[in-house]
């Protein structure tokens, strides 16, 4: 847990360092005949953050490592977490670059399969239960059209 | 007398056919919602707020409002079932539900926590009427330097009353508006924080942000936690006849605590940034301090449920309040909501009473009428909810997952959307690990935008003098009263420091 508190207060200093910089090309003062300029409140904010964060650092390293108390539950539990996110990193590149429904038709599979561990015939099931759930509901029912590939673009693939 | 007219208006509205049916809808989305621990109610309200615009907005309202009281009552289910919590806010039911349920009583425990829960409301219901017109009215007097100060009132309560580590409060709120500070400035029109992008020039949307940080954060939460907590016993149960009339007998005999808490918890509850949660706590605490016999609890005392559960919905109903009048909400999932008054183009406060009294009115008046639904929903609806739990894992997370994307990216239909939610789900699950609280970061996104606009408005106003806020009477004493917040911590610390001190000493 002390070394994840101590990265994540030096992302947060960092963060701070990267507005202020901005701020610098804004300008936090005072512009006469219009008031604050752009940078100021952003300024006042990251000076808040970045000082709250450099205590926060501070705390957890006066803190003494305890034995047991890591910041993922266990190793199981540390893979779980980062295949959920890794699974989803892929659902958002597929999304972006080929649309929802090539998209969930890889991830669902993926998901239900490595993460799920069911059967073969619910993870065709469960697909095609989401996609055409998903289909009817957004754009038969609601009329809200959703992202497809570019193939479907140019007319030469159906999704 | 007025305000019995103007509460006709809206139960005319809320008695109107697409109003009913989507209440019922959301009602049983909630449910599903408080049922299922991978996705609060925060993130079940963000994830259908985009489908909102296809409805009028007093529809709407009704909707996502419902979605709330359905998590509020669902999250009950599974304390007292298999003692896992749906909701943070139904922590405090497990302490005595589920030995009950282990004794074989838990239609008893079900049904009296459903019966304080329709008591929590229809009393924050009743207050509410009373006190939302007057406040909305006190706010008219209100100018730029009033809205700042009542902003940093909100933001300091968070500080003062939250029950993170002061220094991480305070960060969440930075970091949340900072992230609306990105892309053009309100007042100049410059360009900041954008870095040549040109997506990053329309800003972070409140949408897909909330959705990735407390929908994907708390789905990776969970799968982590599967390998932690061991499955408990699972206790089948349905609510019957007999166990209505005990649970109406229980609420009858322990009538002064019920009322008392629910009082308590919509006061909680109207203070910005603290809701349901604290409320439940401090419900039970309350309820077993004053005790005849306070060994019961922890054993299945029925009055360990009736009062927290009176006290989470109650405060859930008067975060509301703040929120219609005057922009301020008293919790995440009234954030949320406050984002959608906004997105259907609805500015908060006494003008929203004066030129939408239907939309107003009509909300009020579901507050009623969901409250009686839901009861009777959950009373005879408890095997299917409780069933909702045995959806294996596997195939509820990517249901959640799609879920949580489609709905982000329908918001403003742009593919920077789809990044904001995966990034901000890793942000959330490290910053719930890490104890950083989310509620402020949620709040601050929402009131970013303005508390800014406010404070420079403010400035010009007073000419660059900071003095602008100390020099009217409204704004002074909401600037006292969060500086003081704000220092809250740390007078307590030196206050601790003094006493060990003094300890030592002696």
């Amino acid at each position: 847990m002390r070394k994840g508190e101590l990265i994540t207060a030096a992302l947060f200093v960092l963060l701070s360092v990267i507005v202020i910089m901005e701020c610098f090309r804004l300008g936090f003062g005072w512009e006469p005949q219009q008031g604050p300029q752009a940078g100021m409140v952003p300024f006042y904010l990251a000076l808040l953050m970045g000082g709250c964060s450099v205590y926060v650092f501070y705390l957890g390293w006066k803190k003494e490592k305890v034995e047991g108390d890591n910041f993922f539950i266990n190793k199981q539990g540390m893979m779980e977490a980062v295949k959920i996110a890794f699974t989803a990193l892929i659902f958002s590149i597929l999304v972006v670059y080929t649309g929802v429904y090539i998209a969930m038709l890889i991830y669902a599979p993926l998901f239900v399969r490595w993460l799920g561990k069911h059967k073969w015939s619910t993870v065709i099931l469960f697909t095609a239960c989401i996609v055409l759930a998903i289909y009817f509901g957004m754009e038969v029912g609601l009329k809200i059209p959703l992202p497809r590939s570019p193939l479907y673009m140019q007319g030469k693939f159906f999704i | 007398m007025e305000t019995l007219g103007h509460l006709m208006v809206g139960f005319g509205v809320a008695f109107q056919p697409l109003s009913l049916l989507m209440m019922v809808l959301g009602l049983l989305l909630g449910l599903a919602v408080g049922v299922l621990p991978g996705l609060g109610g925060t993130a079940g309200v963000a994830l259908l707020l985009p489908l909102t615009v296809l409805v009028p907005p007093e529809v709407a309202i009704i909707f996502l409002a419902a979605i709330y009281w359905g998590a509020l009552y669902g999250g009950v289910i599974t304390s007292i079932l298999f003692a896992i919590p749906g909701e943070p806010w139904s922590v405090a039911l497990i302490f005595d539900g589920y030995p009950m349920a282990k004794q074989g009583k838990a239609g008893l425990a079900l049904s009296a926590a459903f019966l304080a829960s329709f008591v929590g409301i229809f009393v924050a219901a009743i207050f509410f009427v009373a006190a939302a017109m007057p406040l909305a009215l006190f706010a008219l007097k209100f100018g730029p330097p009033e809205m700042f100060a009542i902003m940093l009132l909100a933001f300091s309560t968070f500080v003062g009353l939250g029950t993170g580590h002061p220094a991480k409060t305070l960060i969440s709120t930075a970091f949340g508006l900072l992230l609306t500070a990105v892309g053009l400035d309100l007042v100049t029109g410059q360009p900041r924080f954008t870095y040549g992008s040109i997506a990053w020039l329309s800003g972070y949307h409140f949408v897909p942000v909330t959705i990735g940080l407390f929908g994907i954060g708390e789905i990776m939460i969970d799968g982590e936690d599967r390998f932690n907590s061991e499955i408990k016993e699972v206790i089948h149960a349905k609510v019957g006849i007999q166990d209505m009339k005990d649970g109406v007998a229980a609420i009858w005999a322990f009538f002064p605590q019920t009322i008392l808490a629910a009082v308590l918890g919509f006061f909680v509850g109207v203070l910005p940034g603290t809701g349901a949660t604290p409320a439940s706590f401090l419900g039970y605490g309350l309820a077993k301090q004053y005790s005849k016999n306070p060994e019961r609890y922890g054993h299945g005392a029925i009055e360990g449920i009736i009062a927290p559960q009176a006290a989470a919905n109650s405060a859930g109903t008067g975060s509301l309040l703040p929120m219609v009048s005057l922009g301020i909400p008293g919790s995440p999932t009234a954030a949320v909501l406050l984002a959608g008054l906004y997105m259907w183009g609805l500015w908060p406060g006494p003008r929203l009473f004066m030129e939408q009294p239907v939309f107003v009115w009509g909300m009020i008046a579901s507050l009623f009428l969901s409250g009686a639904v839901c009861l009777v929903i959950c009373m005879l609806g408890v095997p299917w909810l409780a069933a909702i739990m045995r959806v294996p894992w596997g195939l509820l997370t990517p249901t959640i997952v799609i879920a949580c994307f489609i709905g982000s990216f329908v918001m403003r239909n742009i593919m920077f959307d789809v990044w904001c939610t995966l990034v901000f789900g890793v942000v959330g699950y490290i910053m719930k690990k890490l104890k950083y609280p989310l509620a402020p970061l949620a709040v601050a996104l929402v009131l970013g935008d303005m508390t800014e606009r406010f404070l420079r408005q403010s400035l010009i106003m007073g000419d660059g003098q900071w003095s602008v806020f100390f020099t009217r009477p409204i704004s002074m004493w909401f600037m006292i009263i969060a500086m003081f917040l704000f220092a809250f911590p740390a007078i307590q610390a030196i206050k601790a420091k003094v006493k060990a001190g003094k300890a030592s000493a002696a």
